[in-house]
């Protein structure tokens, strides 16, 4: 048998044209607006996971245990204070309130840090007021949004299209430690392809065809996807049904709350 | 506004010399510059290595428009690494871009619902060495043939013979020691042998 004569006879797809040209199209746009993502370095070290999932996982084992030491002498805290104290936060987490935790709008504009609230670090930590129960991992927000209140009743979003390395979704995380923006968009991005491929390059819209679809989802401390609402896609009747549907396939890492995400996605050209 | 390619100018495919092109690897000092981040250099380096990585994406991921867009990726993710890589002590410029796209080919086909090949499928049968000795019909065979591989076993096939990568770089491209390398290269072979007997007699009459 012959590897060689296989292998020369399974074609191949080539290279358009106007690659270069795309790919350093691209490459100007994240530059000017770089991703908060760690850069991916080529992997040097053995492993089966991706080097996303080990850094990834690097990461949250260093944080584990700091992130428990907080955790526990916080509620050691609040046990030797006044347990008279009711703290709003502690209600909406446990579902005491349901239309606090139903108003992701709300949640994004008071976790979005406030003109007069106090100082967001840039790793996106900050603590909470001070009847906050205890620290809040705020999912980072935005360069381009950073110390800017949300719009009132919306969440926070700009046009996202799909290709597009600024393309950014926006968090509104339960109280609780939640997922970082850096993992959404890691997901939103190992995804975004497959949206585009199974829901718009389906449909083989003309080339100066243009839709939005605001996507809402709620990620599970599981990491699934709960609840998935869609608007937008005038025009194209099976496109939110289709994003919807592939969005709710999506898989996050684990975390220790809900987290709500909108996710802006833009369509164009053939 | 993206303008559509007249086919006829670029055709959809075409089977392109899959033997040691990344042998002719970019020169140090682009890659020096390209560490630098610089874009005309970066601009060469795409120019230089697109028909590997799109060789590699075709053959880990079947063709189609998501090559185009894994190609893009990988290019991208290099540039970020640019800075991590010495050009003058790493491995050849070629090898650490296919690491690149071999992995993200893995990701995606493991995210991927398992392509539907159906051993049992009676197209098989109709492939007899009279009926395929057209080239086009043995590229499109092993293509079918391929999908039956697992993703790891894929990547190493088509690493190892397609793109002349040494068994120990692969090794470290996909992560595990070489003696799994080997393993999962006598499979895949073994494999396809037996999906592709109907060729493999071809051969041996043509050998003769």
């Amino acid at each position: 048998m012959s590897s060689k004569r296989w292998i020369d006879a399974w074609e191949t797809e080539p290279p358009p044209a106007d690659f270069a040209s795309k790919v350093m199209a691209a490459y100007e746009a994240e530059a000017s607006d770089p991703p908060r993502t760690a850069p991916t370095s080529p992997p040097k070290h053995r492993g089966k996971t991706s080097a996303a999932g080990r850094s990834r996982g690097a990461l949250l084992g260093a944080s584990i245990a700091a992130i428990a030491m907080a955790a526990a002498w916080f509620v050691w805290m609040r046990r030797a204070d006044d347990a008279g104290h009711t703290v709003a936060p502690v209600a909406a987490e446990r579902g005491e309130d349901p239309s606090r935790a139903e108003t992701p709008a709300a949640g994004v504009t008071s976790q979005t840090a406030p003109p007069d609230g106090p100082p967001v670090a840039s790793s996106g930590v900050r603590a909470e007021a001070s009847n906050g129960p205890s620290p809040t991992l705020v999912p980072p927000v935005p360069s381009t949004e950073r110390g800017k209140p949300a719009p009132s009743g919306e969440v926070a979003s700009r046009p996202c299209a799909l290709g597009d390395p600024q393309c950014q979704p926006t968090s509104a995380a339960s109280p609780g430690e939640s997922l970082g923006m850096s993992d959404i968009e890691g997901v939103v991005r190992r995804n975004r392809n497959d949206v585009k491929r199974q829901c718009w390059s389906a449909l083989t819209p003309p080339a100066d065809a243009r839709a939005r679809v605001n996507v809402g989802l709620t990620i599970l401390p599981s990491g699934a996807v709960s609840a998935v609402s869609a608007s937008g896609g005038e025009g194209f009747p099976s496109l939110v049904p289709c994003v919807t549907g592939r969005v709710r396939t999506w898989r996050f890492p684990r975390s220790d709350g809900e987290t709500r995400v909108n996710i802006p996605f833009v369509f164009a050209g053939s | 506004m993206m303008r559509e390619r007249p086919v006829e100018e670029v055709p959809r495919a075409t089977i392109l010399s899959t033997r040691s092109p990344e042998r002719d690897e970019l020169d140090t000092p682009t890659l020096e510059r390209c560490c630098a981040s610089d874009p005309a250099a970066f601009r060469a380096f795409v120019t230089r290595y697109e028909r590997t990585v799109f060789a590699l994406l075709s053959r880990m991921l079947g063709r189609g428009p998501e090559v185009e867009d894994m190609a893009q990726e990988t290019f991208l993710r290099a540039f970020r690494a640019f800075p991590t890589f010495d050009p003058r002590r790493a491995a050849r410029p070629s090898t650490w871009l296919l690491t690149i796209a071999t992995r993200l080919a893995i990701d995606e086909r493991r995210r991927r619902a398992p392509d539907p090949v159906d051993e049992d499928d009676p197209r098989w049968d109709e492939v007899t060495p009279e009926r395929q000795v057209e080239r086009v019909e043995l590229g499109s065979a092993i293509e079918r043939a391929a999908a039956t591989l697992s993703p790891e076993q894929r990547a190493v096939f088509v690493l190892h013979e397609a793109h002349d990568v040494s068994l120990s770089e692969i090794a470290e491209i996909v992560g595990v020691p070489e003696a799994t390398v080997k393993t999962r290269l006598f499979r895949a072979r073994q494999k396809l042998r037996a999906l592709l007997a109907s060729y493999a007699e071809d051969d041996a009459r043509d050998d003769t």
